[in-house]
Formats: C-alpha cells, structure tokens, sequence
C-alpha cells in the first residue's frame, strides 16, 4: 500500500452500490406512476413503511450523503439562505428538493407520504415545508428520543437495550407512543388501501435482529484483531445497512461483509499501512478529514466511531413484548452521546485515546474528566477541518499525551 | 388618577419590569413560597391553588453567560450543547445566585432547548456540588395533533397538581383550582381589556406600557396586578395619543423591552405581536365547562408549546391573522440568532404579509440585546420612513 492509502472491502461496496440502486430503482417505479415511496426521520417510522412495502428514505441518511458523502453542504446551504432560511443540517434534504437539479444520486422522488417529527422545534417545520416542496402529505408524529430529558439514562445504559429498556423510558409516554403509532398505521391503512401485514412486521423486526447480531460478531472481530482489517471509513458506510434494517436484502449484504471480515482476519490484513497508536472518535461524524495527517505524520489510526456501536442497539428481544411495544421503546431512547459509553467503546477498540468535537476545546470539560479518569487521553477539537489549527493541535496531542506515555 | 398597588397602574408595571424579582422577595418576606417556572403554558393556577406565588423566569440581556459555557456546555459536546441566547441567559440566572429564592422549578417541554434545561441541571449539580438547585419537575407535553385530549397531556397536568402538592404537605382540592381558575381568567380579561385599548385608534398605550403589564401579569400576585391593571386602564384616557405607524412585532419572544423602547423613541407603536410575553399570554381558549383540572387540561393540551402549532399554514395564518385584525400599518420581524423555532417560520409570515400590502421588515438572525442600538435604530428607522402616510384616528 502507498502511504495514505487504504483498502476498501469488497462487501462495502457493494453496501454502496446496493443504495445508490435501490434509489435509481424506487425514483423509476415513482416516476412510473406506479410507485410508492415515503421519507420519514431515522427512528421514527422506516420498520412501519418497510412492512407495508413501501421503500423509504430516512431524513438523516440523505442529509448525510448530501454533507459528509457529496460535500455539498455549502451550497444547498446558500440555498435555503437565498430564501429567507437559517440553514441547519437537518434542512439540506429540504434544499436538495428546492434546487433539485443538484441533488446527489438524482435527487429523490416525490413521496406519496411524509412522516414530520417534532424532535425539536426545527424538526417538524423543515418536515412540513419539505412535503410543501414535494406537494405531499406531512403527518406530524411525536417527539422521539425524549426519554433522555426526563429521565438520565442509568450507569452501563449501553448493556440494557436489548432487553431492559424499559427501565430507561417512561411507562406513560411509551404507552402514548404506542397509541400514536397505532393511528399513524390505521392512517396509512386508509390512505394506501392495504392492511397492515403484522406478521411481516415481526419478520422485519426480527430480521433486525439477525442483522445486529452479524454486526456484532463482525465488530467484535474488527475491534480485537492487530491491524486493523476495516478502515473508519468503509466502517461508516457500512452503516447504511440500517436504512431498510432487516430486510433480506440487507442481512445478505451484512452476511457478505462478515465472511469478508473473517477472511481479512485469517489474512492478517490491515487497512491502513501503519498503526502506531489507535484512537477512537466520539463525534457523529464520517471519517474526519485531518486522519489521513494524523496516520501519515504520526502513525495514528482513529480505528472506530460511536457508529459502531449504535447499530447493535436496534436489536430488542421480542419475547418480552410485542413488536410495535419494542419499536416504540427503541424510539423512545436508542443512546446518548455520552462519555462513559463512549470510553466503554474505546477500551474495546483498544484506543489509547478519543478524539472529541468541543467548541472551546482549551476549557476542562466533562468528556475530557471522564476519558482522562479511565486513563486514556483526550483530544479536543473545535471542528472537522484539514488544517494548519488542526493539525497543530494533533502534534501537540500526539507528543505529549500518547508518545510520552510509550 | 387612580392608585395602583404603589403609585399609578403605569408606574407599578414599570417598576415590576425593572425589578422583576421584587413581587418574589416581597412575597417571601412575607413568609410564601415562589415557584418558578418557563414559558407560557404551565398552568399557573395550580401554583396559584397551592397556595405558592408563580414566578416566570424570563432572560436578560446583561446576564453572564460564562456560567453556563463553563457548567453547562463542558458537559456535552459541541453538537448537543445549542440553544438561543435568552434561553442562555435564563439558563444563567439559575446557575447563579439571582434566582435563589425560587423554592422549587417547573421545566415544561417546550422548545428544545428549554426541555433540555431539566437535564442539563441535573447534571450540571452532578458535576458540582456548590450548585444549589430548587426541586425541579418536569411537565411532558405530547405536541401531537393527533393525540386524545384527556390522555397524555391530561396526565401531566395532573402529575403537576400532584407535584405541588407534595411540595406543599397537602393535597389540592378541586375547589381551590375552580378559584384559581376565575382568579386567572380575570387577569386575562384584564389584558385583553389593555390589548383592546392598544388597538384603539389612536392608540394611547406605548409598546413598552403594554409589554411591561403583560409581564407584571406573570410576576405579581393577581391582587395586585388586577388593582394595578385597572388604574392604568383608568389612566389611558389622559394619555397623549400616539399618531405614528401602527407596527405589528413578529418573530422572538422579547422578554426584554429594548426593541420596543426602540420603537417608540421613533414614535412608532407595536399595537399587537406574536410572541409568548405579549398579547399572546391573554389569548382566549375558552375553557370548556367541567371539572376543573379537566378545564386546565383541555387548555394544556391546546395551547401550543411555544409557538408551534401544527400545521405550519396554521400558525402562518394565525400571525397574520393578528396583525391584519389589529390594522397596522407596518411589520416587523426581529429574529434572534440561534431560534430555530423562529427561523423557519418567519420567511413565511415575512411574504404573507407582504402580500397583503403590509410592508414588513425581516431582521434575521439578530443579537439578543438588540446591539448595537444605533444599527438597529438605522434600520428601523429608515423602514417606518417608508411606511405611508394617513390618518390613524381612524381605522384604514
């Protein structure tokens, strides 16, 4: 390998490949006339839609293509900014159907159906005036993820998904979230003339299931073995396999990458040409743009995200409940960014230490209290760039936090 | 004239406005207990049925805001930590020590970065043990539509009756809430004998008179606003009439009175606005007949949170709506940076207004303290230039 290169698995691109197909194929059934199609935000409603076979794009999914993947956050900025608009990442989606002719993949269709969330006051509006943009109906749904303002989620919250949940959500407000997906669906049942399938429901939920567990056993392996087999980046992508979790399809897709691990693995295949150090990042974003100075100068390899273990998170045991009362609680709360979870990550990982996005990075903070507490160091930065501040900052880290400790 | 609580009805909601603490104080001295609380949908008369003085915790411009990086921000990263400056700066006040007398804290589930609140002091008091916080309860609110009317928002509104309760060692009896309950719709009808009166042509109640009554309504006992409500009402009439453009205000919510001081140095008035510390507070929702907490609970359940009514066409109509009914002559919209309810809606308000003839000036993502004032008195003053002229003692 060349410096700075790195592999890309077989199995990802295909992961790639299979989104960009699954568009192509849902805009001409759409434009066909025949078509369903609906968007709806990433936790809300996609198992629903999924059971009743209508494809679904998630909001968050999009936005992403359109900041980290296309990098066109700039101009589809300026475009809600022309209009009056204070862009957020949140409204890109917005944009890409105001200006659609810049669109990535060729934009999306127009959906029979909008599924708009007041997680926060932005959230619905953007919803509302996305479908206004499309021409299609906007259902509000209620706020998700509320659970963690409540109630704060409790110690080793990251061991209690599958089958404690319970114990991280209000009762009332599950109960309420039930109810209310219970007349979204009777809505839908109306709008679309067709009955709820609810044992294709189960099958989706459960096919999540079996999709999580491939997962982990796959980042189980990634995460123990020296070198690193799976690049940061090829990790992130992979996580497109949640957009339309549990389908057949996606559990293929997921089954490939995982033979495609254990062949790495028995190869003793690395993805990147040294690891010197491992560092984990605890942002929400894609592989950041400064790794490639930060494995070239110092041999430093972020080698996970929090991504990878969000996934596992959908898993629910559907003994214990029904799937709509798992679903429900799943929304309710899936995780928290939060750092003694994110410090449970990088021990796994075998990081030496967790790179943080903080606004003022020379202030002590919370995340730095509690990654320096479990004896791994903390690198603070004030953004995802690629620059003289940033790498400045990673030669400081570097020399005096991780190589004076070696 | 006619005496107020201290001095003339005008005086006492001036003096309340720039001590807005001093009801509280009072109150405790006098042995009570204050509640405070945010926003305008808590049912405060089951504060005031539990026998505690409501206190609604608004921002200031002037506050330190280095408290809430310092104990609230390095607790979470950069992309969870965002809220707008006044709810920073209230954020401040409880970090501090201005808010001490507070004996206990409801947060409702607002805006995001209010709900967040319940949260971030909580965990901020993990984080440091000198942080003193009154009992804090949260009041959840379902923002669905869709969702019944006695189901979950009624519960809330009976997990507060139940919170105060045990805050004050008793249970609430539904005769005290049916006081409460005739208490506040007096004081509502109060202001919106005053919002009548700022619409009266000409008008004779300047923008910072009717904004600083709507307040003193969420600060002092309702004895004392009622008498002060009706000397001021009894004052109007000797009032000099205010002959220049009547301004309808969009946008933020102004908990302080910098920009309408602002206006009414150019010798504009705001006759009606869409925020939740004007005439917003004295909307009307009709309380159905029933059992009392039912009656609270169907306005709980009807009231937005903040400004966020579903449909988006909804709430576009409903401001214009009340500027188009208030007949101004002219527009603002003023819209804090990092308002995200705001931003989204306001472009759309901007246009409808426009449409139907009423010039509106959109100031978008602006500083909080309406800094520096000569720009915005720039601004503002070269668009009431264009305002066209008539006769305002008469309706258009």
């Amino acid at each position: 390998m060349k410096p700075g290169e790195q592999t890309r698995l077989a199995s990802v691109d295909a992961v790639r490949a299979h989104q960009r197909t699954w568009l192509e194929e849902t805009r001409a059934a759409v434009g066909e006339g025949g078509g369903r199609f609906a968007i709806c935000n990433a936790d809300d409603f996609e198992e629903i839609f999924t059971a009743f076979g209508i494809p679904v794009m998630v909001v968050n999914y999009w936005n992403s293509i359109v900041t980290f993947s296309e990098r066109k956050g700039p101009h589809f900025g300026a475009v809600l900014r022309e209009r009056g608009y204070t862009p957020n990442m949140f409204s890109m989606g917005l944009a890409t159907t105001l200006d659609p002719a810049e669109a990535p993949w060729g934009g999306l269709p127009k959906p029979t159906i909008m599924i708009g969330t007041t997680r926060d006051e932005t959230q619905l509006r953007v919803m509302e005036l996305w479908a206004r943009a499309f021409g299609c109906e906007c259902y509000p749904l209620d706020f998700s993820w509320t659970s963690q303002y409540r109630q704060l989620p409790p110690p080793g919250w990251w061991n209690l998904h599958f089958s404690r949940s319970g114990e991280m959500i209000d009762p009332a407000r599950h109960a309420e979230r039930v109810r209310q997906m219970e007349r979204l669906i009777a809505h839908l049942e109306e709008r679309l003339d067709q009955p709820f399938d609810h044992a294709r429901f189960r099958e989706i939920m459960e096919g999540i299931n079996e999709q999580m567990a491939l997962w982990q056993e796959a980042f189980d392996l990634i995460a123990t073995v020296r070198p690193l087999p799976v690049s940061l980046r090829d990790q992130t992508a992979l996580y497109q396999l949640n957009w339309q979790r549990g389908t057949a399809p996606n559990i293929a897709l997921m089954r490939d990458f995982l033979t495609e691990v254990r062949q790495l693995v028995a190869d003793g295949a690395g993805c990147y040409p040294q690891e010197r150090f491992r560092l984990y990042l605890a942002t929400s974003g894609n592989d950041p743009l400064y790794h490639r100075y930060l494995r070239e100068r110092w041999g430093g390899a972020i080698v996970s995200s929090r991504y990878s273990g969000i996934a596992p998170m959908y898993a629910r045991d559907l003994s214990r409940e029904g799937p709509l009362e798992a679903l429900a609680a799943r929304q309710l709360f899936l995780f928290d960014k939060e750092p003694h979870w994110e410090v449970h990550e990088a021990k796994r990982w075998g990081a030496q230490g967790v790179i943080g996005l903080e606004r003022d990075p020379s202030l002590p903070s919370r995340y730095r209290r509690v990654v320096e507490a479990a004896g791994l160091a903390y690198l603070a930065l004030p953004r995802d760039a690629d620059d003289e501040e940033i790498h400045g900052l990673i030669d400081c880290f570097v020399q005096t936090r991780i190589l004076e400790g070696q | 004239m006619t005496e107020g609580a201290n001095g003339t009805g005008l005086d006492v909601f001036r003096r309340v406005y720039e001590d807005r603490n001093a009801p509280a104080r009072a109150w405790k001295e006098r042995g009570g207990k204050v509640v405070g609380y945010f926003c305008d949908n808590v049912p405060t008369e089951l504060i005031h049925a539990a026998g505690f003085l409501p206190y609604r915790i608004s921002g200031q411009p002037e506050a330190d805001l280095m408290r809430v990086r310092d104990q609230i921000d390095a607790l979470y990263q950069n992309d969870l930590a965002t809220r707008p400056e006044f709810v920073a700066s209230m954020l401040s006040q409880l970090l501090g020590s201005e808010l001490a007398f507070l004996d206990y804290l409801i947060i409702p589930h607002n805006r995001h970065a209010i709900q967040a609140i319940y949260r971030e002091l909580q965990e901020a008091a993990q984080e440091n043990a000198d942080l003193k916080l009154p009992p804090l309860h949260y009041m959840d609110k379902a923002w669905s539509p869709f969702s019944e009317p006695d189901g979950f928002n009624r519960n809330a509104v009976v997990g507060l009756r139940d919170a105060l309760a045990a805050w004050r060692g008793r249970a609430i009896d539904d005769a005290d809430i049916a006081t409460s309950i005739e208490v506040a719709e007096a004081t509502r009808s109060l202001l919106r004998e005053i919002n009548a009166a700022r619409l009266d042509h000409p008008t004779k109640v300047s923008s910072s008179a009717a904004l600083w009554a709507h307040a003193a309504a969420m600060l002092l006992p309702p004895d004392q606003f009622a008498r002060a409500a009706r000397a001021m009402l009894d004052e109007l009439p000797g009032l000099p009439e205010r002959n220049g453009p009547r301004l309808f205000l969009g946008g933020s919510p102004f908990d302080h009175d910098r920009l309408y001081a602002l206006i009414d140095a150019l010798g504009a008035t705001v006759v009606t606005e869409d925020h939740c510390w004007g005439a917003r507070t004295a909307d009307d929702y009709a309380l159905p007949q029933g059992a009392p907490l039912d009656r609270l609970a169907a306005r709980f359940h009807a009231a937005p949170a903040c400004s966020i009514r579903y449909s988006f066409e909804d709430t576009i109509d409903a401001s214009v709506n009340r500027a188009v009914s208030a007949d101004v002559d002219c527009a603002i919209h003023y819209v804090f940076a990092g308002d995200n309810t705001q931003s989204w809606e306001t472009p759309d308000e901007v246009k409808a207004l426009r449409e139907r003839g009423i010039p509106t000036l959109h100031l978008a993502e602006q500083r909080y303290d309406c800094a520096p004032p000569e720009d915005i008195k720039a601004q503002i003053s070269a668009f009431l230039a264009t305002v066209p002229a008539r006769d305002r003692r008469q309706p258009a």
